[in-house]
């Protein structure tokens, strides 16, 4: 093991050791407030983006502005959250990244939050009956270690860095905020930012990535009581496509159709079940 | 639940997703702009980042169809319009090309011009297009990952790929003139054939469209045979190449040499291969190849072979390269090289037809040299043995049959071994036309004995060991050719036993040697007989010398009592019939006993006792005719002289005709008739002897009355006292003693011998299977019985059946009656 892991190990201790110390940097990332001094090489390695830029005037220019969320032109969707952008280059040099922690602390295992004895103790016992239902594995380790930096909790982060990684194509990265989304997610669903965690995943990731849409509606199955929530039914209701998945979801059906004959059907099913969950709706 | 609702931020944004419709026009706008700039090369100033966000925003507003459909659009006007037109521009002078009759009015050069400036042009807008869409591909990466990859829509450089090739390639330059892609196809053909005609042409331009050609498809779905180059332009290319070579070898086999021709095919092979190379693309190399192996070597090899410069004549000349030539391009196009190979068989059968007819004629033709000579010649000449004049015009055909077949069998394998890399199709061919001729010769087993005889007796003497081995090669390098052994081992078998008995052989070591070697090639049972031969031989000199020391024993030493030499011979392993002359008939042999004089007869019945004391049982049978004697005889002082003795050489009966007049006064004489009387020898062997005797001049010993050259009824004899001879030793011949070619009567006794024995082998064969396998089918057991019996010989069908039918009525065999094909059940 050591005889393979140490040179691994140097590789990424210089690899961290050249983004601290921006030695050899001939490129330069503007998002918002950060700038970033980075290696056109190594990003060449991670990611089919920056590849393009030669024959354009980043390329001339050796630097790139990528346009923060709020700079002024109304198109939010299609621009970054800057403090996604820095987890994207983190890893860029140290093949992981960890969120901050949440604002606004989750339930921790202690009866004795916001949210109230009831809710505690419900969620406890949902969660007993996901592990036994054979959940996944980061569902395991989650009332154990919610603030861990592997499995940090903040699954709107992980849900934007998920986005970026799609956006910029970092395909490691894209797998990497999945992971750490479905753990966050599994612990801190109950948390305010869960609304937007959903938003983020059905706006800006292509439909056909499943990868934490899928928890998102796993989670929503799971947990009924997130549908009493104002802002998650807000979500809900605004995207046919969720609406869509967590009613074949509660059909028992899985989220999306598999099959090709199977697609069709649902096309035309899905005008009655739109119509059946705006009755269901407040 | 105010907490939550405080912390979520910029959700009212979220119903603005779906009602941007207004926003797709501009946002469109600015990267319909931005490709403007891409395809007229302006695109450095251009912001990847915002041009990237904005193509990413149109997707993730579920515009994807939208913007990839304005996109196709912007590329088919942009194609259509622009680019098209430009390249139009460089065809105008080149558009009579199409119209056939525009090519004798340009002249070469500036056709060649015209043709590059359109390639280069054509290269252009090729690669521009592929930078221009790489960038755009670039700028749509997410549309192409999320887009395309959904609804299973080509990706969009894809898309623009096709649409270069139907905008550009496949329109018409104007209403019902051909597309550029037809008039491409032309000129780089054009340019090919400029190439061809030695006319240097731009390789790589040429390349590069073919490159485009290879980056296109007839289809959207890219599949891989449906790559436009294939579909189109190779098509073309190998259809009018088949064409051209054609008729490019049409008129060299007209126009030029085989040779000359080989040089050429293979120059041509080459410069394709290497054209595919240089010019257009490796996948063609085998397709070419194949054409030009088609029209130049595959329909035309047997033109080729059969030009008057062609195989028959490389043969003769000794032209190995170019033999070498013809069969590399054969061995080209297939391994088994059929047109060749029939050629060598057809040349080989006509030269060996040729040899074998010669020494047909050869042997038909009288023997001319004798009848120049005087009378007796061809006695004395026999009496001379060994001599050459002596071997009859018969024999010298055979031996020159059995020199030619050899050296037309060596220049073939040299041909072989020189020009066809030893090719095992060829060799195998040669082989087989060498069995053929000598078969069809149907006195080769008889000429290769003959040769082998021939050699035996005065071939190898004076040669170093080397050189005998190598006559022994030859001699069984013929033989392995022979299918008819049997026939073969008669003949041996002859002249062998005229060898032994007669001493004529130079070395019972190679002798031997023979032996040995036939008993490899031709197995145990062949040299069984031929060995026992030997065996007597050994048996007999030391029966001889034991007789000799038992007289010696005796101590009667009579210095006067004659010394005995004796051959005890096995009478089934001898063919004593070649000591029968040619003009005698069997069943007088043994018929009519010699009768010895006591001088003679003493020793004679002295061996028998000795003989019978140690074999009992055993008959002895004296073979008179085959003996020889040595007798000194002494002639009477002439005038002025002294007496004269000779040793006198000669047959048994001729000791026998001559010990008569030991006794007879010197001025008395014998008839004809009293000898035969006093002797008792045949009258055919006796006239034979008399002639040696008192005809042939160096040996007349007898005087003949009346002197004639034949020897009639009523002829007298007396003794010679003035018989002169040069030497001490002198050796009276008897005509036909030595190997010579057999006569037509001898043939046809040999012929039915071995029918005979021929007979007795199928049965034998035939009862063998039977037994063994106790029903079979007819087929069955003629298919048996002839590989059984090819070792030794070729069986006729038809004599195989006489057999079977014999067998039948002997009871050995039984037709099964209720058989559905015709079956035999064996008897036991």
């Amino acid at each position: 093991m050591a005889a393979t892991d140490r040179p691994v190990l140097a590789f990424k201790q210089g690899l961290a050791g050249l983004f601290k110390s921006e030695k050899l940097a001939d490129f330069t990332i503007v998002c918002g407030p950060h700038t970033f001094r980075v290696h056109k090489a190594i990003l060449c390695a991670l990611t089919k983006y920056f590849d393009a830029l030669p024959n354009f005037a980043e390329g001339a220019q050796n630097s790139i502005e990528l346009k923060a969320v709020g700079s002024g032109d109304g198109d939010d969707e299609a621009c970054d959250d800057p403090e996604a952008v820095k987890l994207m280059v983190h890893f860029f040099y140290h093949l992981d990244y960890s969120a901050d922690a949440l604002a606004i602390a989750p339930s921790p295992p202690t009866v004795d939050n916001a949210f109230g004895g009831v809710t505690t103790s419900y969620k406890g016992k949902k969660k007993k009956r996901i592990v036994t239902h054979g959940w996944g594995e980061s569902v395991d380790d989650a009332p154990t270690a919610p603030t861990s930096p592997s499995t940090d909790g903040n699954m709107l982060m992980h849900a934007k860095v998920f986005a970026a990684a799609v956006k910029y194509r970092v395909p490691a990265l894209k797998d990497l905020a999945a992971e750490k989304f479905a753990a966050a997610v599994a612990i801190n669903f109950n948390h305010a930012s869960f609304a937007e965690a959903a938003r983020i995943a059905y706006t800006t990731t292509p439909e056909d990535m499943r990868e934490i849409r899928d928890q998102v509606v796993e989670v929503i199955h799971a947990n009924a009581e997130l549908l009493m929530k104002h802002d998650v039914m807000e979500v809900v209701h605004g995207d046919s496509n969720l609406s869509c998945e967590l009613l074949r979801k509660a059909h028992g059906m899985s989220a999306v159709a598999v099959g090709e004959e199977d697609r069709e059907d649902v096309e035309i099913a899905l005008q009655r079940l739109r119509q059946d969950i705006s009755g269901v709706l407040p | 639940m105010p907490i939550i609702a405080a912390g979520t931020m910029a959700n009212a944004k979220n119903q603005g997703l779906n009602g941007a419709d207004v926003d797709f026009e501009t946002t469109w706008g600015i990267l319909e702009k931005a490709f403007q700039e891409i395809h007229t090369k302006n695109a450095s100033a251009l912001s990847f980042e915002e041009l990237y966000r904005n193509a990413y925003k149109i997707v993730l507003k579920k515009k994807g169809e939208e913007l990839y459909n304005h996109v196709a659009q912007f590329e088919e006007s942009w194609l259509g319009n622009t680019v098209r037109v430009e390249i139009v521009r460089h065809l105008t002078a080149l558009l009579m090309l199409g119209e056939g009759t525009g090519r004798t009015m340009n002249t070469q050069t500036e056709r060649r011009e015209a043709g590059e400036r359109f390639l280069k042009s054509l290269k252009g807008a090729w690669e521009d297009h592929q930078v221009c869409m790489g960038m755009l591909t670039d700028v749509l990466m997410y549309m192409d990952r999320v887009y395309c990859t959904d609804h299973r829509q080509p990706s969009i450089f894809a898309k623009s790929m096709g649409l270069f090739r139907d905008q550009i390639l496949r329109t018409p330059v104007r209403q019902g003139s051909p597309t550029l892609l037809q008039i491409l196809t032309r000129i780089i053909l054009d340019q090919i054939q400029m190439d061809r005609d030695g006319e240097a042409i731009d390789q790589f331009l040429i390349k590069a469209n073919v490159y485009m050609l290879e980056g296109l498809y007839d289809s959207d779905q890219e599949v891989e045979d449906d790559k436009l180059y294939l579909r189109t332009f190779e098509l073309e290319f190998l259809h009018s190449s088949a064409e051209f070579y054609r008729e490019e070898g049409e008129r060299l086999l007209k126009e030029s040499d085989a040779g000359t021709y080989c040089r050429h095919a293979k120059r041509r092979i080459d410069e394709e291969n290497d054209r595919c190379r240089s010019t257009l693309s490796e996948s063609t190399t085998p397709k070419i190849q194949r054409v030009v192996e088609d029209e130049l070597i595959r329909h035309k090899m047997k033109g080729l072979i059969e030009m008057e410069t062609g195989v028959a004549f490389m043969v003769e000349n000794d032209k190995f390269h170019e033999l070498s030539l013809v069969f590399d391009l054969e061995a080209r196009v297939d391994p088994k090289k059929p047109e060749l190979t029939k050629a060598m068989h057809k040349l080989i059968t006509e030269l060996g037809t040729n040899i074998n007819n010669t020494a047909i004629t050869a042997s038909q033709t009288p023997a001319q040299p004798a009848t120049t000579e005087e009378a007796g010649d061809d006695a004395q000449g026999k009496s001379k043995g060994g001599s050459a004049k002596a071997i009859n015009q018969q024999t010298v055909a055979a031996l020159k049959w059995v020199e030619d077949i050899l050296s037309l069998k060596d220049r073939f394998d040299h041909v072989c071994k020189a020009s066809f890399a030893s090719d095992q199709a060829v060799s195998t061919a040669i082989n087989r036309s060498m069995a053929d001729i000598i078969n069809a010769f149907s006195r080769g087993s008889e000429y290769i004995s003959l040769f082998i005889d021939d050699n035996m007796k005065k071939g190898i003497k004076n040669k170093s060991e080397a050189e005998i081995d190598t006559t022994l090669e030859k001699a069984i390098t013929i033989l392995r050719y022979l299918s008819d052994k049997d026939i073969f081992e008669t003949y041996y078998k002859k002249h062998l036993c005229k060898r032994l008995l007669l001493k004529k052989s130079q070395s019972i070591d190679v002798e031997k040697q023979m032996i040995s070697r036939m008993k490899i090639e031709l197995g145990n049972s062949f040299t069984l007989k031929l060995e026992a031969m030997f065996k007597d031989m050994t048996l007999s000199e030391e029966l001889a010398n034991g007789y000799r020391s038992h007289v010696r024993n005796l101590g009667d030493v009579d210095p006067r009592r004659m010394d005995l030499g004796i051959n005890v011979l096995t009478a089934m392993t001898w063919p004593l019939e070649a000591f029968r002359g040619a003009g005698e008939h069997e069943g007088n042999e043994g018929k009519a006993q010699v009768i010895y004089p006591p001088s003679i007869d003493k020793v004679r019945l002295g061996f028998e006792h000795y003989y019978s004391e140690t074999h009992s049982g055993r008959r002895l049978t004296w073979q008179t005719n085959m003996g020889d004697a040595d007798i000194k005889g002494t002639f009477p002082k002439s005038k002025g002289g002294k007496t004269r003795s000779y040793d006198i050489n000669c047959s048994t009966y001729a000791m026998l005709i001559l010990l008569l007049f030991n006794d007879l006064p010197a001025d008395q004489s014998i008839s004809l008739e009293e000898i035969q009387v006093r002797t008792n020898i045949s009258m055919n062997d006796l006239t034979r002897n008399l002639q040696s005797l008192s005809v042939a001049p160096k040996t007349r010993v007898l005087l003949k009355t009346p002197m004639s050259r034949e020897v009639k009824a009523g002829d007298r004899f007396s003794f010679n006292e003035g018989f002169k001879s040069e030497y001490i030793k002198v050796k009276v011949g008897v005509v036909s003693a030595g190997n010579k070619v057999e006569g037509d009567r001898e043939r046809k006794e040999t012929e039915k011998k071995n029918n005979d024995s021929r007979s007795f082998a199928i049965e034998a064969a035939v009862v063998r299977i039977m037994k063994a396998r106790k029903d079979l089918s007819h087929a069955q057991l003629l298919t048996e019985t002839i590989s059984q019996l090819s070792a030794q010989f070729k069986p006729d069908v038809n004599m195989i059946k006489k057999r079977i039918e014999s067998l039948i009525e002997r009871e050995y065999l039984e037709r099964i009656e209720e058989a559905p094909v015709a079956s035999y059940r064996y008897l036991a």
